[in-house]
């Protein structure tokens, strides 16, 4: 397939199956700079995914599967990193929010998007890419996206990340990052290479001091995502 | 004594952590939090295989502290470690 370029890193994937080509067209690079990196997924590896899932997946998705762990484990070195979140821009801002699965992340995205639908633009609904230029991080729509596969293929920079948890009642209290080192390291991944591991900490570490962060309890009703928007916009 | 993982040990918002590096990965799928003393303890750990003995020397040593205390800090941190089940005798 054709030299793909995914937050502004350009990428050469050798894949076996047309499925990947098919999902990152929207980020087919046709320029003559060459690859700042290889992606070549091996059988073993495929073999070795397969075994997470209790269902069977076809070998494309697999591959696909595999080849973005692949761009994941070579992003730290270069300033970037895979954050689990839905992300996207709104009235200038970056926002991701990051929750443990099952807690409602699309259901509170989607709140945001019926009430803010005109104005607010999905980066990734699901895995976005954060890459950091002079110190400040953007976050980058890529082909993997998740079930819903909602995309563009656009950067904004990163500045509210939100942790979400359930909630009988609505708030959204602006915190420390120090007290959610839990749920915030468990939305990155988490590399094998020690300096990479150690280069991902620094990462998480320069989003800690870069961006807000807040904790948003929530329910499913409309007055959920009007408080947690109010909240960050400062709308009184 | 000696941790059972292999960690890498960074301040994270001004806050030491550790997370497993390596197939550690896949056996403990976890974050350890420290503060500066027990994170003082664990980058000892991490690196080599230590007594009690020892630690609590290195503990009185960097912390200039008496025996005493130094070795209750250290048991009460390895009791820790070891109810988290990251110990290795």
């Amino acid at each position: 397939m054709p030299k793909v370029k995914i937050a502004d890193f350009i990428i050469d994937i050798h894949n076996k199956y047309r499925y990947l080509e098919k999902q990152c067209a929207d980020y087919i690079y046709d320029g003559d700079e060459p690859a700042d990196f290889t992606v070549s997924v091996t059988q073993e590896e495929m073999d070795i995914e397969a075994k997470e899932y209790d269902v069977e997946f076809h070998p494309a998705l697999l591959e696909s599967t595999c080849a973005y762990r692949q761009i994941a484990t070579e992003l730290p070195q270069r300033d970037a990193l895979l954050m689990h979140g839905a992300t996207f821009a709104i009235d200038g801002k970056g926002i991701i929010f990051i929750a443990r699965s099952g807690v409602g992340k699309s259901t509170h995205t989607m709140l945001w998007q019926k009430l803010y639908g005109d104005k607010l633009t999905i980066v990734n609904g699901d895995k976005p890419i954060i890459r950091f230029f002079d110190g400040v991080p953007y976050a980058y729509g890529t082909p993997w996206a998740g079930k819903e596969k909602l995309q563009n293929n656009m950067r904004v920079q990163l500045t509210d990340i939100c942790i979400l948890e359930r909630g009988l009642e609505n708030s959204t209290v602006k915190v420390d990052p120090a007290d959610y080192l839990d749920q915030i390291m468990q939305q990155v991944l988490r590399p094998a290479d020690p300096l990479t591991a150690l280069k991902s900490l620094e990462l998480v570490d320069a989003l800690s001091k870069k961006c807000n962060f807040w904790n948003i309890k929530c329910n499913i009703s409309d007055e959920a995502a009007i408080t947690s928007h109010d909240a960050i916009f400062n709308i009184k | 004594m000696k941790l059972k993982y292999r960690f890498v040990i960074r301040d994270v918002a001004g806050k030491p952590v550790a997370v497993t590096i390596g197939a550690d990965n896949a056996a403990f799928n976890g974050m350890v939090k420290l503060n500066d003393s027990a994170k003082f303890i664990f980058e000892k750990l991490n690196t080599e295989d230590v007594s009690m003995e020892a630690l609590v020397s290195a503990v009185m040593e960097n912390y200039s502290i008496d025996e005493a205390t130094a070795k209750q800090a250290v048991e009460a941190f390895v009791a820790n470690l070891r109810a988290n089940n990251l110990i290795e005798e």
